[in-house]
C-alpha cells in the first residue's frame, strides 16, 4: 500500500493531514511557545514550583530535588495535554453541522478515527520530546541527564496511555460539555476515591482503636488504589530517584501500574476505534453511554457516602449530599424529572455506608488494622510517656529500641496498656502512653493509650521498661 | 443515478423515515418539499453518508454509498449551518473543500466571490448569516460535486442574492451535468428552479414526479355564478380541491384542460377564469389528501 507517515497514514490521506495541520499551525506554535516557557522554568518561578512540591511532602533543597520538582511542572503539562487533545482532535464529533462535514468526507470513518488519534499522539510525541529537549539544555545538571531522558521517555508513554483513555471517553460523550466534565470526572473522582478510602480508613480506625492511637492506610492498599490515576504513576517516575522517598515506593509496582496502563491504553484505543466506526451520530445530545454518567454518577455519589460521610453521615450531610446528587441526576437527564430509582440508589449507599463501617469495625478494617504489630514485622520502636499530673517530672522517652529482646518487651508492655487504657481521656487519667513502630517495610504506626497509675499492672510495666533502660529518667514512676 | 432504497430511519426511537424510496436523475434540480418535521435534513444526512439508514440503502450508479464510502466524493452535503473551523476564512475552508474535491473550480470561484463581493481572507465569524449562506453555496457550486444536496439552500439570502444564486445553479448544472437536491420551505423558488420535486411527509414521499408533468395536468379556474354555489355541482369532474365562497368558486381540477373547460362552460358560469397552479397550492392539497385519508 503507497503509504507515507510509515503504517499510520495512506498517501490518499496526505493532503487532508497536511492542511489539518495547516489550519491549526497558529494554535501548535503557541502551545510550543508555553511549553518551551514551563520547560525552561521561565514561566513559573522555581520557588514556587519548590514550594508546591513541598506540598507533597518531598524536600526540594538539594539540586536532585529541584529538578525533579521541576520536571513536574512538564509532567502536569503533559497530563492537561493528554487531556485537552482529544477533545480537540474529536470536537468535529460534538456538533451536529462538524459531524455532517466529517462524516460526509469520503473517507471511511476508521480511516477518518485513525487520522484523527495519530494526529494527537504525534503531536503529544513532538511536545514532550521537545519539553525533554529544552528541559535538558535549561537544567544542566549533567549527571542525571540519563535519569531525565528516561523520565521523559515515561511521561511520554504514560501521557499517551492517558491520551488514548481521554479519547474513548471523548468519543463516548456527545457534546462539548460532556466530554469535558467526563474526562474531567475521572480525573478527579480517581484521586478523590484514594482521598476518601484514606478518610474511610482513619474513620475506621479510630472506632476500632477507641480514640486511643491511629493508623494510617498501609502503603500496599494506597498503591493499588493508586492504580486508578496514570498521573499518580508519573509522579512516582518523577520522584523514584530520590532517595529519600525510595524506601516508601517500589520499583515493582509503578512498573506493574505502567504495564496495566498501557494494555488499558491498548484496549481504549481499540474499543474507541469501534465505538468511533458504529457512532450513531443521531443519538441523543446527553451522554448515557454506561463509561459516561450512568457509571460517573454513582461513582460520585458512593465516594461521597462512603469516603466522606466515613459511613456515619447526620442528617444534614445527607441531605446536603442527596441534594448534591439530585443536581447532578437533572445535569445528566438535562430536564428537572426525578426518577424513582435515584433515591433508592442514593439511600442504598447511605445503608451501605453504613453497613461497611460496622463490618469494618467488627473485622479490624477486614485485617488492615492490628493494634499490637507481629514482632518480625518491627524494625525498631520508641515510647513515650507523658503524666498528665506532674508538670515537672513529664518525661518522654525519645531512644528508638532495635533489639528483639526489648522490642518484645515493649510490645508486651503494650497489651498490659491495651487491657488496662481508659476509653476517653476523664480526671482518673494520668499517664498518656504512646508506641511508635517502624516497620521493615519503612511504614511507621502509632498507638496511644490512657492509664492511671494507680493499676498495679501499669505500675510493674513501667518499672520493668526503667530496669531495662527502655524509660529513662522516669520521675513518676519513683 | 442517486437512489434512496427502502430507507429507514429512527431518531431517539422516533421514526423519522419509513420505507422511502426516491430517484434523483442525473441533471436534474430535485425539490424535496414537507412541513417541519417531515424528515428533509434527516433524508439528506442519510444521503450523504452522515447517518447510517436502520434499514435500506443509498446508492451511486447501483453501488451502496455504505458500503464504498469513496462513492462519498460524489456527493456534498451543504447542510443549513455549514460547519467552518474556529478562526477559519472562506478561503481556508476552500482548502479544505478542495482535500475531497480536487476539480474545484478556481476561477470559477473568483468569479463568485467578486460577484458576491466577499472577502476570503477575513475569519467567517465575521461574516453575516447570509454571508455565510453565500459563502457555502459557493463552495458548493465550485465543488461540483455530482449530487450537491442543499438543505435550506436560500435561508437568509436577500431576494437579489437568491436570484443570482438560482441563475448560478442552473448555469452550473448545464456546464457540469450536476444534480442538485434542494430542501426549502420556500415553494416560490422551488417551482421557480426545479424540475422533479418530492413532497415528503412523515418520513414517506407522499407525492413525487417531474414538476412540468405534474404542472401540466393540473388546472386551476375561478368561476362566478348568479346563484349561490355548492361544492355538489362539481362532483361529476376530477376535483382535487375545491373552494366556495358563496358565488364564487375556486377549483383544482385534473386532466384533459379542453375537456374540463367544456364540461365546466355547461355549468353556465357568468364568469370562467383559468388560474396558474402554484406548488404551494399542490404541496397544500397534497398534504391536505393526505390528512383526508389518514
Amino acid at each position: 500500500m503507497n503509504t507515507f507517515g510509515g503504517w499510520l497514514f495512506h498517501a490518499s490521506e496526505r493532503p487532508y493531514i497536511k492542511q489539518y495541520i495547516n489550519a491549526n499551525k497558529h494554535l501548535i506554535f503557541v502551545i510550543m511557545i508555553f511549553l518551551s516557557l514551563i520547560a525552561s522554568g521561565s514561566l513559573v518561578p522555581s520557588s514556587l514550583v519548590s514550594y508546591a512540591f513541598m506540598a507533597f511532602g518531598f524536600d526540594p533543597i538539594n539540586a536532585y530535588g529541584l529538578i525533579t520538582s521541576d520536571r513536574s511542572l512538564v509532567m502536569i503539562c503533559v497530563c492537561m495535554l493528554s487531556y485537552f487533545l482529544p477533545i480537540f482532535q474529536f470536537r468535529f464529533l460534538m456538533s451536529a453541522s462538524g459531524r455532517d462535514l466529517y462524516l460526509s468526507l469520503p473517507i471511511k470513518r476508521e480511516r477518518l478515527y485513525h487520522i484523527h488519534y495519530f494526529i494527537g499522539a504525534l503531536f503529544m510525541g513532538v511536545a514532550t520530546v521537545w519539553c525533554g529537549v529544552v528541559f535538558l539544555l535549561f537544567h544542566p545538571y549533567n549527571q542525571r541527564i540519563l535519569v531525565s531522558v528516561f523520565v521523559f521517555l515515561l511521561f511520554l508513554l504514560i501521557g499517551l496511555c492517558l491520551y488514548t483513555f481521554f479519547t474513548f471517553l471523548v468519543v463516548k460523550s456527545h457534546s462539548l460539555l460532556d466530554a469535558f466534565i467526563i474526562c474531567m470526572s475521572y480525573t478527579l473522582l480517581s484521586m478523590m476515591f484514594t482521598n476518601a478510602f484514606q478518610r474511610f480508613f482513619q474513620a475506621g480506625a479510630a472506632h476500632i482503636l477507641i480514640g486511643n492511637g491511629f493508623d494510617t492506610v498501609p502503603s500496599h492498599v494506597q498503591q493499588f488504589i493508586s492504580l486508578l490515576s496514570p498521573p499518580w504513576i508519573m509522579f512516582h517516575w518523577n520522584v523514584l530517584f530520590l532517595e529519600d522517598v525510595q524506601s516508601h515506593l517500589s520499583l515493582i509496582w509503578v512498573i506493574v501500574h505502567t504495564i496495566m496502563w498501557m494494555v488499558f491504553a491498548c484496549f481504549c484505543f481499540v474499543y474507541a476505534k469501534r465505538s468511533f466506526v458504529r457512532k450513531k451520530m443521531e443519538q441523543r445530545k446527553d451522554s448515557q453511554e454506561w463509561v459516561t454518567y450512568p457509571l460517573l454518577v454513582p461513582m460520585g455519589e458512593a465516594v461521597l457516602i462512603l469516603g466522606y460521610g466515613e459511613g456515619q453521615l447526620c442528617s444534614f450531610a445527607i441531605i446536603l449530599l442527596f441534594v448534591f446528587s439530585l443536581i447532578a441526576h437533572f445535569f445528566v437527564k438535562r430536564k428537572i424529572h426525578l426518577d424513582w430509582r435515584m433515591p433508592l440508589r442514593f439511600i442504598g449507599f447511605v445503608l451501605l455506608g453504613y453497613g461497611l463501617m460496622q463490618a469494618s469495625i467488627a473485622t479490624d478494617f477486614f485485617g488492615l488494622i492490628q493494634e499490637i504489630p507481629k514482632q518480625e514485622d518491627v524494625e525498631m520502636v520508641s515510647v513515650q510517656v507523658f503524666d498528665t499530673q506532674c508538670v515537672d517530672c513529664s518525661i518522654l522517652e525519645t531512644l528508638w529500641i532495635q533489639d528483639s529482646k526489648r522490642i518484645s518487651k515493649v510490645m508486651s508492655g503494650q497489651e498490659t496498656m491495651m487491657k488496662s487504657k481508659l476509653k476517653t481521656m476523664d480526671e482518673d487519667v494520668s499517664l498518656i502512653v504512646t508506641f511508635q513502630y517502624v516497620y521493615h517495610d519503612g511504614e511507621e504506626s502509632i498507638r496511644s493509650y490512657y492509664v492511671t497509675q494507680e493499676q498495679t499492672q501499669v505500675r510493674t510495666v513501667l518499672e520493668e521498661w526503667k530496669k531495662l533502660g527502655i524509660l529513662r529518667d522516669f520521675k513518676g514512676v519513683e | 443515478m442517486l437512489k434512496v432504497r427502502m430507507v429507514s430511519k429512527q431518531l431517539q426511537d422516533h421514526p423519522v423515515l419509513d420505507q422511502l424510496d426516491m430517484e434523483v436523475n442525473d441533471g436534474c434540480i430535485y425539490g424535496l418539499i414537507g412541513p417541519n418535521g417531515a424528515g428533509k435534513s434527516t433524508l439528506l444526512r442519510v444521503m450523504a453518508g452522515v447517518y447510517q439508514p436502520d434499514m435500506g440503502c443509498v446508492t451511486i450508479d447501483d453501488v451502496s454509498i455504505h458500503n464504498d464510502p469513496s462513492r462519498l466524493k460524489d456527493i456534498l452535503l451543504i447542510s443549513d449551518d455549514p460547519y467552518y473551523f474556529r478562526k477559519a476564512s472562506l478561503l481556508d475552508m476552500k482548502q479544505f473543500y478542495r482535500i475531497s474535491h480536487p476539480d474545484f473550480q478556481e476561477e470559477y470561484y473568483q468569479k463568485l466571490i467578486r460577484l458576491m463581493k466577499l472577502n476570503d481572507h477575513i475569519p467567517l465569524d465575521r461574516y453575516s448569516k447570509g454571508m455565510k449562506r453565500q459563502a457555502f453555496l459557493i463552495l458548493g457550486l465550485c465543488c461540483a460535486p455530482r449530487y450537491l444536496l442543499l438543505d435550506e439552500a436560500f435561508d437568509g439570502l436577500d431576494p437579489h442574492m437568491r436570484m443570482i444564486f438560482k441563475k448560478e445553479i442552473v448555469e452550473r448544472l448545464e456546464e457540469k451535468q450536476m444534480s442538485v437536491v434542494i430542501s426549502s420551505h420556500s415553494l416560490r423558488e422551488m417551482e421557480e428552479i426545479c424540475d422533479c420535486f418530492g413532497i415528503l411527509e412523515n418520513g414517506k414521499l407522499i407525492t413525487s414526479g417531474s414538476m412540468g408533468e405534474w404542472l401540466d395536468t393540473l388546472h386551476q379556474y375561478q368561476l362566478a355564478f348568479k346563484e349561490e354555489a355548492s361544492a355538489d355541482m362539481f362532483s361529476h369532474l376530477p376535483v382535487l380541491s375545491c373552494k366556495v365562497d358563496s358565488r364564487v368558486v375556486t377549483l383544482i381540477l385534473e386532466g384533459d384542460s379542453e375537456m374540463l373547460e367544456t364540461e365546466l362552460a355547461k355549468l353556465q358560469p357568468v364568469l370562467m377564469e383559468r388560474l396558474d397552479v402554484r406548488l404551494e397550492e399542490l404541496f397544500v392539497y397534497a398534504l391536505q389528501e393526505r390528512n383526508d385519508k389518514v
